[in-house]
């Protein structure tokens, strides 16, 4: 097991550093620059000089060789946008703000769509199935930023029960939350409930059943463990999706969360910050999927992680 | 202090009111570097308030500063201000009153705000124009007349009701209302040259045919496409490009093709001459048309359509050095005709105006020309419930 | 006594040999059942009816009225739906009946096209990694990693760079270079599970090939996990295209989509709700139909449930 983590921490490594590559060199290819909006005004060697501060007037290569080194040493440099401000302070003063958002979002996705989908999995075809995945399907119908606009409007504005928007006490989270958790319950929901009727079909549930066993430790003890692992291959992505894809969420309800520095980057051609974020982003998806793939070994005996590595 | 100018001019006083000119702590620039300004904790203040905390994205919180020098009249404690992207959420925000003041310029909000009693609406006119600019190295844009065309295609009047929800006023000139040439407001005595040019050219589309006739190219202009650049990719950008779009279509009979980048991206195009038709806005930097004119200056950083005058060069050099008032204002109306009556190398559309509802317990509160936002030095609030 | 009694109580009538080998019901083909179980599925049926009336729409929908899908007319602005305008206007002044069936045509093809590429290469991308596992399973898995990890945005402008356009192919473009990776690694998933199941170990045993075993024995199997992913995919993929829309980086006018229809009616949610009311309608119908259908073909086609 401690093998099979080494060599899955040297992958990541390896992962990452194509990423970084990839990336970089994708950003350089679009056109337009980052300093093009704060250096208009500037006479021509003032912004040469400006250029050259950060390395701007050198070849990608260069520059690229310039990143990996100070990478290296752990610095990821510092905003173009905002001269000053370090990526690292950037990440470390939203990321917590995304992941909390995201971490009770995914929670409650999770918790809520497995029972509904086992619930719906079990009374297939009769009434709490149809509310089920009527429920499930109105979630996803509904694009993010109609739900949040519905959701502010009916629960803020109309009845004032929380915030409209910003972000502060535990309350302020309240919106966003519902509104990010509506497509995992969904999602999860239905996901469930089609591995649930996969799997009650199976000869050793009418085993199960024929011993004698009691619903609740039937579904916990087979049900459950043999549903779960097309939810849990879902997860990495939702984990990385939540923190960016919530950009709409984040701008609808001002929450100063990464999905908007992100996007804001971007449009910028903020290099560093995109590549910080890059940075983050990838490095969180992948010890997602490790934990998940130790996590596949957990719940399924029969997909044990170590036999990957002697096969 | 003593401040020694290699010339004369005219409208220094004014010039020193603009934020490049404001006073910086040598020791402590010096000390922070690149960080000043960065984080609440590396900025200072002189002014009525200070920077407490700054949570990027989100809010900026202001409170009291003891050591200004007015400070007794300074009746506030704290201010803060809300970042809020989402329009409409800025506007929910101030409807169930966690805003006191915020910008509305959606007209179904500002017709629902003006219903009610307890808020009051502030509209003013801002030193800022929104015009389209063209590329006089496409062959078609070097021609005068199709520039002329363009400029009198779209109907403004019926541009700022859509567009712009009626906020701001049709621009029919370049200097925008509230600008002064000593203490003469300028649009005061001078006409707006595009009246003359829109009464003298009822139908734009002679103009256009004309034009091209003079090029020798194709007279239908069916037959044309244009590329229009657009400096933004949200659905706000969209709804203008859209608009443009079709009104030229309309008005003129050509095919406009709607090219739509970031930011960035368009000042770099623009900069490089890699455009043929695209929009912008420009805000005056303090209350002299100096501020709208030397921009068109031939081997201006500012202008990048290709366009070169003497005449206009002559003038606005003249316009610098001269000390005399009435002098500056005849170079100045004379050389805004050239921009847009005899050469039309620009077109304005409008001259914008802000927007803002705030409630009636705040007191007090101005808005400055050419500051930054709202002042708050005097505002206070009473009675708020 | 007792031979008696049974000799007395039943008779021989005969039997011919040939009867034991008849079937009782006629014979029919693995997809001719599943025709007939999905035939008896109301909910599948309706679908169906109610997705080819959206289609049919998209195509006949932008003629039936006197408008163009870009007409502008200025003084029919924000109006509610009448008999003019049958979905009302949008604050541009266009017709809103006729730009949904001309945004249906982008947002159905984006989602169908999308979904079908997301699961064909992901299917046999999974099914591949997780087959042959080991080493190639590593790779394969990483490059996965490695797609998705690259930041999107930076993908989708880069492409609508290169092919100089921001129409529906390269927005489709776009969204199917990455979107296939979840498929991917579910099927991967499904199939690692499975491939240790007895009957591929016989099939193993029996020398069927690799690519007859994924294809014949594991696919099917996963099929319903597939077609569950796939109905998620569509709307996924007509919502990515509106996310995109919502940050402009959708299909550019004066083409149009459900999705930036959506996007730009949000604003309006408040005062004109039936802006935004028929492209999410639309959007709605599409996810619920292609659901219900999912949900019928996966009991028709899964082999377990065949009677």
């Amino acid at each position: 097991m401690l093998k099979y983590i080494l060599k899955r921490v040297l992958y990541m490594v390896l992962t990452l550093w194509i990423v970084i590559t990839i990336t970089f060199f994708l950003i350089h290819a679009i056109p337009g620059n980052p300093l093009a909006s704060l250096a208009r005004n500037l006479p021509p060697q003032v912004r040469a000089n400006y250029y050259a501060k950060y390395g701007l007037d050198k070849s990608v290569p260069q520059q690229y060789v310039m990143f990996l080194k100070n990478l290296f040493h752990g610095d990821l440099g510092e905003s173009l946008k905002f001269p000053g401000r370090s990526v690292t302070d950037i990440i470390s003063e939203h990321a917590p703000i995304s992941a909390r958002l995201g971490i009770q979002a995914i929670l409650i996705g999770v918790i809520v769509g497995i029972v509904l989908g086992i619930i719906a999995g079990f009374k297939r075809n009769r009434w709490p199935d149809h509310l089920v995945m009527f429920v499930a399907i109105l979630g996803v119908c509904l694009p993010s930023f109609v739900l949040a606009a519905l959701l502010q409007y009916i629960l803020s504005v109309k009845i004032e029960l929380f915030p409209t928007a910003g972000w502060g006490t535990g309350k302020y989270t309240v919106l966003p939350t519902i509104a990010l958790c509506f497509g995992s319950i969904a999602t999860y929901a239905r996901y469930m409930r089609s591995s649930v009727l996969d799997v009650i079909n199976q000869d050793y549930i009418l085993t199960a059943k024929a011993k004698g066993i009691s619903n609740f430790s039937l579904i916990w003890k087979h049900v459950i463990r043999n549903a779960i692992i097309p939810a849990i291959t879902i997860l990495p992505p939702q984990i990385a999706g939540i923190f960016g894809g919530s950009f709409v969420i984040e701008s609808i309800f001002a929450i100063p969360g990464l999905g908007s520095n992100l996007v804001d980057a971007v449009n910028n051609r903020d290099y560093t910050v995109i590549m910080g974020l890059t940075i983050f982003y990838c490095a969180l998806y992948i010890i997602s999927l490790l934990v998940v793939d130790i996590l596949y070994g957990v719940v399924d005996p029969r997909v044990r992680v170590s036999e990957d590595t002697t096969e | 202090m003593e401040i020694t100018l290699e010339g004369p001019c005219a409208y220094f006083e004014k010039l020193l009111a603009f934020k490049t000119m404001y006073p910086q702590r040598k020791d402590l620039v010096e000390e922070w570097g690149d960080k000043a300004g960065s984080e609440a904790e590396y900025t200072i203040s002189c002014g009525p308030f200070k920077l407490e905390k700054w949570t990027h994205k989100s809010e900026l919180v202001l409170v009291k500063n003891e050591n200004y020098w007015d400070a007794d009249k300074v009746k506030l404690d704290k201010v803060t201000y809300k970042i809020v992207e989402d329009p409409n959420t800025a506007s929910n925000m101030l409807s169930n009153g966690q805003l006191d003041i915020c910008a509305v310029s959606k007209p179904e909000w500002l017709e629902k705000f003006k219903q009610r009693d307890d808020m009051t609406y502030v509209s003013e006119f801002e030193p800022s124009v929104a015009y389209q600019f063209f590329n006089q190295e496409v062959e078609l844009f070097s021609n005068a007349n199709i520039r002329k065309a363009f400029a009198l295609a779209v109907d403004k009047e019926e541009l700022v009701d859509v567009l712009y929800y009626g906020i701001g006023e049709p621009a029919y000139g370049w200097i925008p209302p509230v600008m002064k040439v000593g203490d003469k407001t300028y649009r005061d005595v001078v006409e707006e040259p595009l009246k003359k040019l829109q009464e003298e050219n009822p139908d734009p589309k002679e103009l256009l045919i004309k034009g091209l006739e003079e090029l020798g190219m194709d007279p239908d202009p069916s037959k044309i496409t244009i590329n229009m650049l657009e400096g933004g990719t949200d659905p706000e950008t969209r709804r203008f490009a859209e608009y443009y779009q079709q009104a030229y279509e309309t008005a003129l009979g050509v095919n406009i093709k709607a090219e739509y980048v970031d930011w960035p991206v368009f000042l770099d195009r623009v900069q490089n001459m890699d455009y043929e038709l695209a929009g912008m806005g420009w805000m005056g930097d303090y209350d002299d048309p100096m501020t709208f004119m030397d921009m068109w200056m031939t081997g201006s950083e500012m202008s990048n359509t290709g366009w070169s005058n003497k005449e206009y060069d002559e003038l606005i050099k003249k316009a610098q050095e001269s000390l005399d008032e009435e002098e500056r204002l005849e170079c100045f109306k004379r050389a805004e005709e050239i921009l847009l009556y005899e050469d039309a190398v620009i077109a304005p559309v409008i001259y914008r105006k802000s927007s803002r509802f705030q409630y009636n317990y705040v007191k007090d509160t101005m808005k400055p020309l050419f500051g930054s936002g709202i002042e708050f030095k005097y505002a206070y609030t009473q009675d708020r419930k | 006594m007792t031979e008696a009694t049974i000799d007395e109580k039943f008779k021989i009538i005969g039997c011919e040999d040939s009867d034991s080998e008849k079937i009782a019901r006629p014979t029919m083909t693995y997809w001719q059942d599943a025709w007939r179980r999905l035939k008896s599925n109301r909910a599948a049926m309706i679908s169906i009816v109610i997705l080819a009336i959206l289609i049919i729409m998209t195509i006949i929908g932008p003629h039936l009225t006197p408008y163009s899908h870009e007409e502008m007319i200025a003084e029919e602005r924000n109006m509610g739906p009448s008999t003019k305008h049958w979905f009302g206007t949008d604050e541009l002044g266009r017709d809103i009946f006729t730009r949904v069936w001309k945004g249906g045509r982008v947002s159905i093809l984006i989602g169908v096209i999308g979904a079908l590429v997301a699961s064909v290469v992901g299917c046999i991308y999974g099914g591949i990694a997780a087959y042959f596992g080991g080493i190639v399973d590593d790779i394969m898995m990483r490059i996965v990693e490695i797609l998705v990890s690259i930041p999107y945005l930076i993908v989708v402008i880069l492409i609508s760079v290169l092919t100089k356009s921001k129409g529906m192919g390269s927005v489709l473009l776009a969204l199917c270079i990455t979107g296939w990776c979840g498929t991917a690694r579910l099927v991967r998933g499904q199939i690692l599970q499975l491939k240790k199941k007895e009957f591929v170990m016989a099939a193993k045993a029996l020398g069927v090939s690799s690519w007859k075993i994924i294809t014949k024995h594991l696919i099917p199997n996963t099929l319903g996990i597939i077609i569950v992913s796939i109905t998620f995919d569509i709307p996924g993929f007509i919502f990515s295209e509106a996310f995109l829309s919502y940050i402009g980086l959708g299909v550019q006018s004066p083409d149009t989509s459900w999705g930036a229809m959506a996007s730009a009616a949000q604003n309006n949610l408040l005062f004109y709700p039936y802006q935004l009311f028929f492209p999410a309608l639309m959007i709605a119908l599409t996810m619920l139909t292609f659901s219900l259908l999912g949900d019928g073909l996966r009991d028709a086609l899964d082999p377990r449930l065949r009677q």
